[in-house]
């Protein structure tokens, strides 16, 4: 009995195990096609994405090379070395590319920091809308207050 | 006929001229007579390329292969609608239908203003025909699909299998449609620049041409995706080609705009900004159209060897010299009338939806020009794909997406903290119920999290309004609140007519963002009567069938869906082999439901030992992607529908203006 279950037990530890390897086999393949052009004029593809021939050479090329034991870094950086940085879907982090990613961020942060400044000095200026009637000597209290309810309410009304 | 339309070319081009002329020089003289020539001869530039234009599709028709252009992009074997479609299949006829669509928008300007806005029009005349006059140069001197081959083949070059569908045949004009329609708001602008009058005129003349080419911009955006999705084969529909990438910028920068005008109307400010806005957009459109044929950028649209790059960056150059010196000109009287009451109203969050658009808008540029700057700089070539995008891209979009939100939900001019603790207590209780709701569904994922909850609040938040609006209505009026919730809209189409786009703008995210992080995939190989689980469906291979015609060979698989234990139907992927252009191509089939798309691609099929391998996507939600324009088309006709409120306000600026300039 107890014989019977270490077996089962070390069977499915195999098969959970292999699963497992499957698994990140699979996640190792995407994460190296993902980083890959496909330059097969189909569209501006990832080799994960893009299903012409060419695509499915390389993902065969990948998988062979994970096989191989080689990492998702050894085999990105041998399609660069080989294909120059062209190959990559995005920039590197490095250098010049760093320009690349950061100047949208960078551009963004300028212009609302412009943008917050210019607001606060537009919101301190006094809104110059002419008075609603010519203001007496009792001011504006001295409106009827049933003229002043119909204005709020068309304000709102257009602002709506 | 060939020879016809060669002439037709010409004589367009000279009347084309002959418009520009006059019509700038009756605006500096303000002669009439100078004015009606520049307009009657832009009426002829339009007749005569719809001549020229109806001759184009003749040749097509009637397969003359001895016209280079035709022999490139017909075969006799193509069915006669995309032998039509061939007409913009390549580059010197798209050019054609840009001009001939650029004509026509002028001609209807031109109806349209017989008894208004006078002061501007001789402008817009100049400027609209001086744009016709370079694509005209173009197509007279270096892109003319009248030329001739001098010698005739026995058949055409076929347009390439990819282009024939149906959707080709509208996907590109709508675009067109979109890019073109900038032209004419670009114009308007250039004419209250030029002529002084940079009232209000301009802005609420050229509203609905605005709207216009923002909504055919979309629309040829959303054709081009989903002709992606399903002819290409990759299951997805955005692949931040550069071209894609050229006609999502002006679409951006047309969106401020929308916005942004809004604030003009009411405050009267912004002035400077708003013209720099339209230009953008104009000057973004025509850097599309340089993109696609200046080789500079490689695309999948890339016309090959158009050779016009050269010329088409001398003309992005002249328009910008041209505007930004108008626009410096002018500077003096385009100072704003009003201010903002405070810092936290509906004016300031529409001045950050701006600022977001705006950058998203020059982080696509950025993403698309980056790999010639940095050839430019390192001397090293690089590419920028959709991992750049999306990376740079979310985090600007989910700011935007809240803005969405939020903007309706604060009042203009000046928002209460207690007003907005109580109108944002419902929608904010919703997002945080939906984020719960998403907890327990198992999403752990923080991007989606936060795009989905953005969502629900979004939604909550246009939900709302609709409701808050009805209710003050039914009280005030005592009506059902059918009876209030309709008229609301009918009386406010601009005001609701945007909420329905936001909502329509929402369940386009819900689809994207589903489509993305949800997505499963898996090739497997079948031989006949075996079966595969995807997610909870179970596809059985049941058969082949080919069959063949003149045009092509087909060869299908058959396959049975079921999901959970029911049968769904039968998909049908197959191959398809262009006999005129020597290449096959994928033929995916969809089984489509709101909740997901079972996306099936037949990869091979090895006869001898009758295995056949396949692909299949599940893409979760994505019809959502296609539902979302749907409102967002529905949306916009609401929101450009002739309003009463619309015409008194565009008929007092117009008063005003007349008065100021009498």
């Amino acid at each position: 009995m107890l014989r019977s279950a270490i077996r089962v037990g070390l069977i499915l530890a195999v098969l959970v195990s292999a699963a497992a390897a499957a698994a990140s086999t699979q996640e190792a393949l995407d994460e190296v096609t993902g980083k890959l052009i496909c330059d097969c004029g189909c569209s501006n593809l990832t080799i994960k994405a893009c299903t012409c021939g060419k695509a499915d050479r390389v993902r065969a090329e990948v998988q062979a090379r994970l096989d191989s034991g080689q990492t998702p870094v050894q085999i990105v950086n041998a399609y660069v070395d080989e294909y120059g940085e062209q190959i990559l879907a995005a920039p590197t982090t490095k250098g010049f590319n760093l320009v690349g990613w950061l100047a949208p961020f960078a551009a963004l942060l300028l212009a609302a920091t412009f943008l917050v400044l210019a607001l606060r000095r537009w919101a301190r200026v006094p809104w110059h809308e002419p008075p609603l009637a010519p203001t007496g000597p009792g001011g504006p209290q001295a409106l009827d207050p049933s003229f002043l309810k119909r204005v709020q309410d068309e304000v709102e009304d257009v602002e709506r | 006929m060939p020879l016809f339309g060669s002439l037709c070319l010409v004589l367009a081009l000279v009347a084309s001229a002959w418009a520009l002329v006059s019509s700038s020089l009756g605006a500096l003289t303000r002669s009439r007579s100078l004015i009606a020539s520049g307009e009657r001869s832009s009426l002829a530039v339009t007749a005569v390329l719809g001549v020229a234009s109806a001759a184009l599709c003749a040749l097509f028709l009637k397969d003359r292969f001895d016209v280079e252009y035709v022999a490139s992009y017909s075969s006799r074997a193509m069915p006669e609608l995309f032998k039509v479609a061939a007409f913009w299949g390549g580059h010197a006829g798209s050019l054609l239908l840009w001009v001939l669509v650029l004509s026509v928008f002028s001609a209807i300007v031109i109806v349209q203003n017989r008894h208004q806005n006078r002061g501007l029009i001789p402008y817009v005349v100049a400027t609209l025909s001086g744009i016709t006059v370079f694509f005209l140069v173009l197509l007279n001197f270096t892109s003319n699909p009248f030329d001739l081959l001098g010698f005739t083949p026995a058949d055409g070059k076929g347009l390439n299998p990819q282009l024939q569908t149906p959707l080709m045949a509208i996907h590109p004009p709508c675009l067109y449609l979109g890019y073109v329609g900038v032209s004419v708001p670009y114009a308007f602008a250039m004419a209250a620049l030029l002529s002084g009058r940079v009232g209000d005129v301009w802005i609420r003349t050229t509203r609905r041409w605005t709207l216009f080419a923002w909504l055919f911009l979309g629309v040829g955006l959303l054709l081009g995706g989903y002709w992606a999705y399903i002819e290409l084969g990759w299951g997805g529909y955005w692949a931040w080609d550069p071209v894609e990438n050229a006609a999502l910028m002006p679409w951006l920068t047309a969106t401020a705009f929308l916005h942004s005008v809004m604030i003009q109307e009411k405050k009267r400010m912004l002035k400077v900004w708003n013209m720099s806005l339209i230009i953008l957009t104009f000057i973004l459109s025509i850097f599309g159209t340089f993109l696609t044929r200046s080789g500079v950028i490689s695309s999948v649209h890339a016309f090959a060897k158009s050779g016009v790059g050269t010329v088409l960056a001398i003309f992005l150059g002249a328009v910008i010299t041209f505007s930004v010196t108008v626009l410096v000109w002018r500077l003096p009287r385009l100072q704003s009338e009003g201010r903002l009451d405070s810092f936290v109203s509906r004016e300031s969050s529409f001045l950050f939806n701006n600022l977001l658009l705006v950058g998203i808008c020059f982080t696509v540029f950025w993403g698309t020009i980056f790999p010639v700057v940095s050839e430019a700089v390192r001397g090293v070539k690089i590419t920028v794909g959709p991992p750049f995008f999306n990376t740079v891209n979310f985090p600007l979009a989910m700011a935007l997406l809240a803005l969405t939100g939020i903007c309706p939900l604060i009042a203009w001019r000046r928002a209460s903290a207690v007003h907005l603790m109580r109108v944002f207590l419902y929608p904010a209780s919703v997002a945080m119920l939906a984020f719960v709701l998403l907890l327990i569904l198992g999403v752990r994922e923080l991007s989606p999290l936060v795009a989905f909850t953005l969502c629900a609040f979004v939604l909550a938040t246009m939900f709302y309004e609709f409701y808050r609006g009805s209710r003050a209505r039914q009280r005030s009026t005592g009506e059902s609140f059918l009876s209030a919730l309709g008229k609301l809209i009918g009386k406010n189409r601009r005001r609701y007519g945007g909420y329905t786009v936001h909502v329509g703008v929402v369940f386009i995210l819900i689809g994207v963002v589903g489509s993305s992080f949800f997505r499963q995939e898996a090739t497997f190989s079948l031989r006949r009567g075996q079966t595969v689980q995807a997610g909870r469906y179970t596809i059985t291979f049941k058969d082949t069938t080919s069959s063949s015609d003149a045009h092509m060979d087909r060869f299908e698989a058959i396959l049975g869906l079921s999901r959970d234990g029911r049968d769904v139907g039968l998909l049908h992927p197959g191959r398809n082999f262009y006999k005129s252009f020597n290449q096959p191509s994928t033929e995916v089939d969809i089984h489509s439901t709101l909740r997901e798309d079972l996306y099936l691609i037949l990869i091979d099929f090895d006869a001898q030992s009758g295995l056949a391998t396949f692909k299949y996507y599940l893409n979760p939600l994505v019809n959502w992607i296609w539902i979302g324009w749907i409102v967002l088309f529905i949306g916009t006709h609401l929101a450009v529908w002739p309003d009463s409120r619309e015409r008194a306000l565009l008929a007092q600026a117009r008063l005003i203006e007349e008065r100021t300039f009498a």
